[in-house]
């Protein structure tokens, strides 16, 4: 595993786009409202930071997607597609969660000494 | 030898037609944004300068210090202004039958997928959901009764960094095509 694939180098942007889709597969502007949504309005991801964000965990196996079945959209053609956290993506968010409790209780324990 | 250099003849083509296409776009955008101007602000535009001066020295012949007249003329100006914008503005979209439904940015938006999906594009395939996802928010947001203008504005604005990394991602396949090549 190369430094950068390595779970605990994951960006807040990306570990925000694998949460949003931890329990259901979403598409683009949903992970967007999803994310806006849950920091009450206060973390919001631009088109232009989502889409390369999602290519790049797609490169690292993190997520996957399907085309949607929907029409295409009637000016551009242009369709809809579907995210998906992969196996090694839950297996990620899970380390990177682990070694945030980790850290946590570590700071507690200094404190108390 | 002579194989690898009509290699890089045609990746230089295949650049200089890649470029000319997103410079096509580029202008385009720019002259669609003029010809807006020039078609519905350029009324409001003198009627403001015309409003400033005359009010300016109308507040000064009363006997008002210059600097308080001419600023109080300029925000008297520029909501009279505004409000005048929004009556034509308003007058224009109730009077105007729906031409064309491919015009401003969904035409813009239209010809960038009508230049992306050539069938084999590889930006087509990894971006057009994005692409998509940009038009289904300006759809949300006329829904939501946004106004048109600032719906238009931020589509251009959207369409405009889809152009910028879509075509950035193809200057380096291209890049990375010709130093394969050599």
């Amino acid at each position: 595993m190369s430094k950068k694939d390595d779970p605990l180098n994951l960006t807040l942007t990306e570990e925000s786009i694998l949460n949003a889709i931890l329990f259901r597969e979403r598409y683009g502007l949903e992970i967007m409202k999803a994310i806006a949504e849950a920091s009450g309005g206060k973390k919001k991801i631009g088109f232009s930071s989502l889409y390369p964000n999602l290519r790049k965990l797609e490169q690292k196996g993190f997520v996957t997607s399907r085309w949607g079945d929907e029409t295409p959209e009637e000016n551009t053609g242009a369709r809809r597609r579907y995210y998906q956290i992969t196996g090694s993506g839950i297996a990620a968010v899970n380390q990177k969660q682990e070694y945030l409790r980790a850290l946590q209780s570590l700071t507690l324990n200094t404190g108390e000494l | 030898m002579r194989r690898g250099t009509s290699n890089i003849d045609r990746l230089l083509q295949k650049i200089y037609r890649s470029s000319l296409l997103l410079l096509n776009i580029v202008f385009k955008a720019i002259a669609i944004a003029l010809m807006w101007l020039a078609e519905y602000m350029l009324t409001e535009i003198i009627f403001w300068f015309v409003t400033l001066g005359v009010f300016a020295r109308l507040l000064i012949t009363v006997g008002i210090s210059p600097s308080i007249a001419y600023s109080f003329s300029i925000i008297f100006s520029l909501s009279l202004c505004a409000i005048a914008a929004y009556i034509s503005y308003a007058s224009y979209t109730k009077k105007k039958p729906a031409r064309n439904k491919r015009q401003g940015e969904a035409g813009l938006a239209y010809k960038i997928g009508q230049n992306l999906d050539d069938g084999k594009s590889q930006q087509w395939h990894e971006y057009q959901d994005w692409l998509h996802d940009i038009m289904l928010s300006r759809r949300q947001l006329l829904d939501e009764q946004c106004p048109r203008w600032k719906v238009k504005l931020i589509t251009y604005r959207r369409l405009g960094v889809f152009c910028a990394v879509v075509g950035m991602s193809k200057v380096r396949q291209v890049a990375v095509r010709i130093g394969r090549s050599r």
